[in-house]
C-alpha cells in the first residue's frame, strides 16, 4: 500500500512504528509498508520503506530506508538513509532497538554504517538516540541525545577531525570563505538543545592542534597553531544569537596580514561576549577582551556587517602597554614604508582608538617616560609623557605632551610641552610655546595640522627663531667652528604634500656680515631622499674671520654674493647657481696670503705657481676685487671669476703692491674635484713658502 | 623696401617652416631613450650584480664574451637610432650632446648603495617568486606563500624600503638632469630594463598587470 503521512514531527514516523508494531502478532508475521512521501515541517522523505518481520511478539526485526530525503539546514546533503535494527524489544513501556546500524551518506562521513542504539518510550514519546563508532573527516565521533515532544538535546564529540574536510561541513551551517586551504587536527565537544528543528542552544569546547591553514593570497595564515575555544550561545528575541567564548593559543605562529603573532606557551587569550544576528547580517562583540602577556592587554569592541564584512563601527583601548614589544608587534606592521618603521622604543604607551563610518573617528596615545628613536638616527625623543589626542568629531580633546630631549638630524631639541585641542579633523596649539633648538628656540605663536594621517595631511605654523649662536649650530654639524647667530621671523611654515616650506627670511649674522636664506624648502624631510631648495644672499662677510675659520690662508675684505636656485639632494648640492665678489663700495682692507692664493689657484686646477716665481718672497698681497663664480649642473660646475681674462677669468686682480693676479682657465670642472680640491686647500696647511 | 618685406617673409618661413616640422618629431624623441636605457642597465647591473645570461639555445661558449642578448636588442633600438641619427643631422650638435643622461650625483651614488646592499636579502625571494617585479618599475609580493610566516613583515619591509629608494631615484636621474618631467619615461625605462636584466625563473607583471614568469 502507498499513501502520504502527513507528520507533525521528526518524531511522527517512530510514532507510527511503534503503533504498528504494537499490532498483535499474532495477526501478522511480517509487515511491509511503502509511502511515497513522508513530511513534515522543513523536511520531506520520499519512497520510505518500512519492513518489520516479527520473530515473537516481542522481539521484532525492523528496517526504515528513504531513497530520498529533503532535511532543513544545516542536514541538506543527507542521503540514502537506512535504518536496521535486527533485534528490536517491544514491551508495553518502550520499543528498544539495540545493535542497530545506520545507513547514510553525507559528504564527511568516510564510512556510511554508523552503530546505533534507539529507545523509544511509549507513555512520555520520547526517543533516546546514540550513535557510537561515526567514522567521519578521518576521525572518529559520537553522538547522543533525547528527543521529546517538548524538544530536544545532542552530545557531539568528534576527535582528530581533519581541518581540511571541515569546510565541506561547515558551509551548510554558516558561510564560510572556499579560498582557505587547512591541516590540523580538531577535537569538538557540544551540547546542543533545540525544539523541532529550532537550535535552542549551544554549548561548544574545541581545541585544535598543529593548525596549517593559509587563504589564496596569503594575507591569513597560521603554522602549526594550537589553540583551544570555548562558546556558549542562546537565542534571544528578534532572531538574535548571545554568545559568549574564550579563545586561547599557547604554540606556532599566526599571521593576519599585517600582524604577525608567535604564541607563547603562556598562551595568548581572546575572551568575548557578543550578538549575533543572521537576518540582518550583523555580528556584534560588545566585549573583546585580549591578554597578550607581557604586550599588551586590550578591550575593544566591534560591530561588524557579514555578507560582505564590513567594520561598521569599533573602539579599542590598550592600557599601559610596554612600548617596544607593542610597537614591535603591533604598530611597525601598520607603519610599514613610513619614516617610523623602525623604532627603537622604551616606557610605556597606552592607546584608545575609535572607529565609525569606515574611518578612524578619534586617537588618543598616552606616554609614560617613553623614548623612540629612528634606526637611522634621524630624529629621537626621550622622556616623553602625557596625552596626544585627536578627533574628527565635535567635541574637543585636549593634548598636553612633552618631551625632555630629543634631535631631528643633528639639531637637539630641548624640553618642551605642548598644549594642543583637537576637533573636527583639526589639531591647533592652546598657547604660545617655546621649543629649544640648540641654544636657541622655535618660538611657536600658532599651530595648525589638518587632516592629521592622511597623505592630504597639512600643517601651518608661525612664529620665530630666537638666536642660535653658530657656534652651537656649527658644532652640531661638525662644522670648523664658527662665531655669529641666526634668528628669524617666521611668518609661515608650512608642511603639505611631503614638503616644508618656510615663508620669510632666516637672518644668519655669520663672519661680520648677514647671510639671508629665502624660499628654503624641504621635501620629504625623513624620506629616502630629502630634497633642499633655497636662495641664500650674502652680504659683506668679512672674509678675515671667514678664511681663518676654515683655516684657507688668510685673506682681508669684504665678500658678497648670493647662491640661487641651490638644491640639495640627501644634504649634498646638485645644483645652484652662485656668485661672490669683492663687493664694489668695499673700503676695507684687501690684502690676500700667499697660502690663499695657492689655494685659490688650486682651486683651478693649478698649485703650487707661486712658489716658484719671484712673488713666493711676498707674504701677502694686495688685490684690488676678487671673486669666482660656479653655476653647478650635472655634476659639473661652470666656473667664472670677477672679470674676464685672456682665455679665461680674474680669480683674484690684483691692485696696490705687492700686486698678484690670479687667473682662472679652466671653465668647466666637475664638481666632485672641486670638493675635493676646496676640501684639501682648507685641511693642508699650504705650500711651505721660504 | 617691398621686395625687402617679401625677403624677410621668405626667411621667416623657411625658418619656421623646418621648425614646425620638427616640432612634432623633437618632442618624441626629446627623452633619450637609448641613453636612459643604458644608464639603466648600468644601474641594475651595479644593483644586482652581473646576472647569469638567460639560457638560450645559441649561447655562446664561455670565454667569448657573451653579449647575445644585447645584440638582439639593438636589432629592435634600430629603428630608434635612426631616428635619433637623423635628428642629428637636423638639430644642433649642443642639443644632441644634452640627450646623455648624467647620473653621477651622490645622491643617486646613496640611493644605488642602499639598493645594492638591501638586494642581498631581496634576491632569495626574487629567486623563490615571493617578490617580483611590476610593470611599474617597482617590486611587489608575488607569492606570500613562499616566504616564511614570521619573515613576511620584514619582507613587506624590505619592498616598501626597495620601492622608496627606486621612487626616489627615478625622480632624481630626471632632477640631476634638469628636467624633472622625465622622470615618468625614466621609470618606464626601468621597468623594461629591471625585466629585461631579471634572471630566468624571476617573477614580473606585463603590461597588463598580469604576473609571468621569465
Amino acid at each position: 500500500m502507498k499513501r502520504t503521512v502527513p507528520a507533525r514531527n521528526f518524531l511522527a514516523p517512530l510514532i507510527l512504528v511503534f503503533v504498528l508494531v504494537s499490532i498483535p502478532a499474532a495477526a501478522v508475521d511480517t509487515l511491509h509498508f511503502d509511502m511515497a512521501v513522508v513530511e513534515g515541517p522543513g523536511w520531506k522523505a520520499e519512497n520510505v520503506a518500512l519492513g518489520i518481520d516479527w520473530r515473537s511478539p516481542t522481539d521484532a526485526a525492523i528496517t526504515i530506508s528513504a531513497a530520498r530525503l529533503q532535511l532543513p539546514p544545516p542536514l541538506t546533503r543527507l542521503t540514502e538513509v537506512m535504518l536496521t535494527c535486527p533485534n528490536t524489544i517491544i514491551n508495553a513501556e518502550a520499543m528498544r532497538c539495540q545493535g542497530g546500524t545506520l545507513h547514510l551518506k553525507y559528504p564527511v562521513l568516510d564510512s556510511a554504517d554508523i552503530n546505533v542504539d534507539l529507545t523509544y518510550y511509549q507513555a512520555s514519546g520520547a526517543l533516546d538516540v546514540s550513535l557510537k563508532n561515526i567514522r567521519l573527516a578521518g576521525g572518529a565521533g559520537n553522538v547522543t541525545g533525547r528527543l521529546t515532544p517538548a524538544g530536544w538535546q545532542f552530545d557531539v564529540m568528534g576527535k582528530a577531525l581533519d581541518t581540511a574536510k571541515l569546510p565541506a561541513v561547515v558551509q551548510d551551517f554558516m558561510d564560510w570563505p572556499t579560498d582557505i586551504k587547512s591541516t590540523g587536527k580538531l577535537t569538538i565537544d557540544a551540547h546542543l538543545v533545540g525544539r523541532e528543528n529550532k537550535l535552542g542552544g549551544l554549548k561548544l569546547n574545541g581545541a585544535v592542534s598543529s593548525l596549517n591553514f593559509s587563504d589564496a593570497d596569503g594575507h591569513r595564515a597560521s603554522e602549526k597553531l594550537a589553540t583551544n575555544f570555548q562558546i556558549n550561545a542562546q537565542p534571544g528575541p528578534n532572531n538574535d544569537w548571545n554568545f559568549h567564548g574564550r579563545v586561547s593559543a599557547n604554540a606556532g605562529q599566526l599571521y593576519l596580514e599585517p600582524i604577525f603573532l608567535e604564541f607563547p606557551r603562556t598562551g595568548i587569550k581572546l575572551s568575548t561576549r557578543g550578538i549575533w544576528n543572521s537576518k540582518r547580517n550583523k555580528l556584534s562583540f560588545t566585549q573583546l577582551g585580549l591578554d597578550h602577556p607581557e604586550v599588551a592587554q586590550a578591550q575593544a569592541r566591534l560591530e561588524l556587517k557579514l555578507n560582505p564584512l564590513q567594520v561598521e563601527s569599533a573602539t579599542l583601548k590598550v592600557v599601559d602597554a610596554a612600548f617596544a614589544p607593542f610597537y614591535k608587534t603591533y604598530l611597525q606592521p601598520l607603519l610599514i614604508g613610513t619614516a617610523f618603521d623602525a623604532l627603537e622604543s622604551t616606557g610605556r604607551i597606552g592607546i584608545e582608538m575609535s572607529y565609525q563610518t569606515q574611518s578612524v573617528a578619534s586617537v588618543t596615545v598616552k606616554m609614560n617616560d617613553a623614548s623612540l628613536k629612528d634606526g637611522q638616527g634621524r630624529f629621537g625623543l626621550n622622556g616623553m609623557n602625557g596625552k596626544l589626542a585627536w578627533t574628527r568629531g565635535t567635541t574637543s580633546l585636549h593634548s598636553d605632551f612633552g618631551w625632555q630631549d630629543g634631535h631631528v638630524y643633528k639639531l637637539a631639541l630641548g624640553t618642551s610641552r605642548l598644549k594642543l585641542q583637537s576637533s573636527q579633523g583639526n589639531l591647533e596649539l592652546l598657547k604660545p610655546t617655546n621649543l629649544p633648538v640648540l641654544d636657541g628656540a622655535l618660538q611657536i605663536k600658532n599651530l595648525n595640522v589638518q587632516k592629521l594621517g592622511t597623505p592630504d595631511m597639512s600643517l601651518q605654523l608661525t612664529g620665530a627663531l630666537t638666536p642660535v649662536s653658530m657656534e652651537a649650530f656649527s658644532a652640531a654639524m661638525d662644522w670648523p667652528l664658527m662665531s655669529g647667530k641666526f634668528s628669524s621671523v617666521i611668518p609661515n611654515l608650512s608642511y603639505t604634500k611631503n614638503a616644508i616650506n618656510i615663508g620669510g627670511d632666516l637672518q644668519v649674522r655669520v663672519f661680520d656680515g648677514a647671510v639671508t636664506v629665502r624660499n628654503l624648502r624641504l621635501e620629504q624631510p625623513f624620506g629616502v631622499l630629502p630634497l633642499l631648495s633655497a636662495d641664500i644672499a650674502i652680504n659683506k662677510i668679512d672674509l678675515d674671520a671667514l678664511t681663518r675659520t676654515f683655516s684657507f690662508g688668510k685673506i682681508q675684505g669684504k665678500l658678497s654674493g648670493a647662491i640661487d636656485d641651490l638644491r640639495m639632494a640627501n644634504w649634498v648640492p646638485v645644483a645652484f647657481n652662485a656668485r661672490f665678489a669683492t663687493p664694489a663700495d668695499d673700503k676695507s682692507r684687501h690684502r690676500i696670503s700667499q697660502k690663499a692664493v695657492n689655494s685659490l689657484s688650486s682651486l683651478g686646477g693649478a698649485s703650487g705657481m707661486l712658489s716658484r716665481s719671484l712673488l713666493r718672497f711676498f707674504d701677502e698681497f694686495s688685490y684690488a676685487r676678487l671673486g669666482l663664480s660656479c653655476r653647478l649642473s650635472k655634476g659639473v660646475c661652470e666656473m667664472g671669476g670677477v672679470e674676464p681674462a685672456e682665455n679665461g677669468y680674474y680669480i683674484v686682480k690684483g691692485g696696490g703692491i705687492p700686486r698678484i693676479d690670479v687667473r682662472g682657465f679652466a671653465t668647466e670642472v666637475d664638481w666632485n674635484v672641486l670638493v675635493e680640491r676646496l676640501k684639501n686647500a682648507t685641511r693642508s696647511e699650504g705650500p711651505v713658502v721660504q | 623696401m617691398k621686395t625687402m618685406r617679401f625677403f624677410l617673409i621668405k626667411l621667416f618661413g623657411a625658418i619656421t617652416l623646418p621648425m614646425a616640422l620638427l616640432a612634432c618629431v623633437t618632442i618624441n624623441i626629446y627623452f633619450p631613450a637609448a641613453a636612459a636605457e643604458k644608464v639603466a642597465d648600468q644601474i641594475i647591473e651595479d644593483v644586482w650584480g652581473k646576472q647569469p645570461a638567460a639560457a638560450e639555445p645559441a649561447s655562446k661558449p664561455s670565454g667569448v664574451p657573451k653579449k647575445p642578448e644585447k645584440s638582439s636588442r639593438n636589432f629592435y633600438k634600430m629603428p630608434q637610432t635612426v631616428a635619433l641619427g637623423l635628428l642629428n643631422i637636423l638639430i644642433s650638435p649642443a642639443q644632441a650632446a644634452e640627450a646623455d643622461i648624467n647620473i653621477a650625483t651622490p645622491a643617486i651614488d646613496a640611493l644605488r648603495g642602499s639598493m645594492k646592499a638591501r638586494h642581498g636579502a631581496l634576491e632569495a625571494y626574487y629567486d623563490s617568486g615571493a617578490v617580483g617585479l611590476t610593470n611599474d618599475a617597482l617590486i611587489a609580493e608575488h607569492d606570500a606563500a613562499a616566504i616564511p610566516l614570521q619573515d613576511r613583515n620584514s619582507v613587506k619591509k624590505l619592498i616598501a624600503d626597495e620601492n622608496n629608494d627606486r621612487s626616489a631615484l627615478y625622480r632624481e636621474i630626471a632632477n640631476a638632469n634638469n628636467q624633472p618631467e622625465w622622470e615618468a619615461d625614466i621609470r618606464g625605462t626601468f621597468a623594461k630594463q629591471w625585466v629585461e636584466n631579471a634572471r630566468s625563473g624571476w617573477w614580473y607583471q606585463d603590461a597588463s598587470g598580469a604576473w609571468k614568469q621569465k
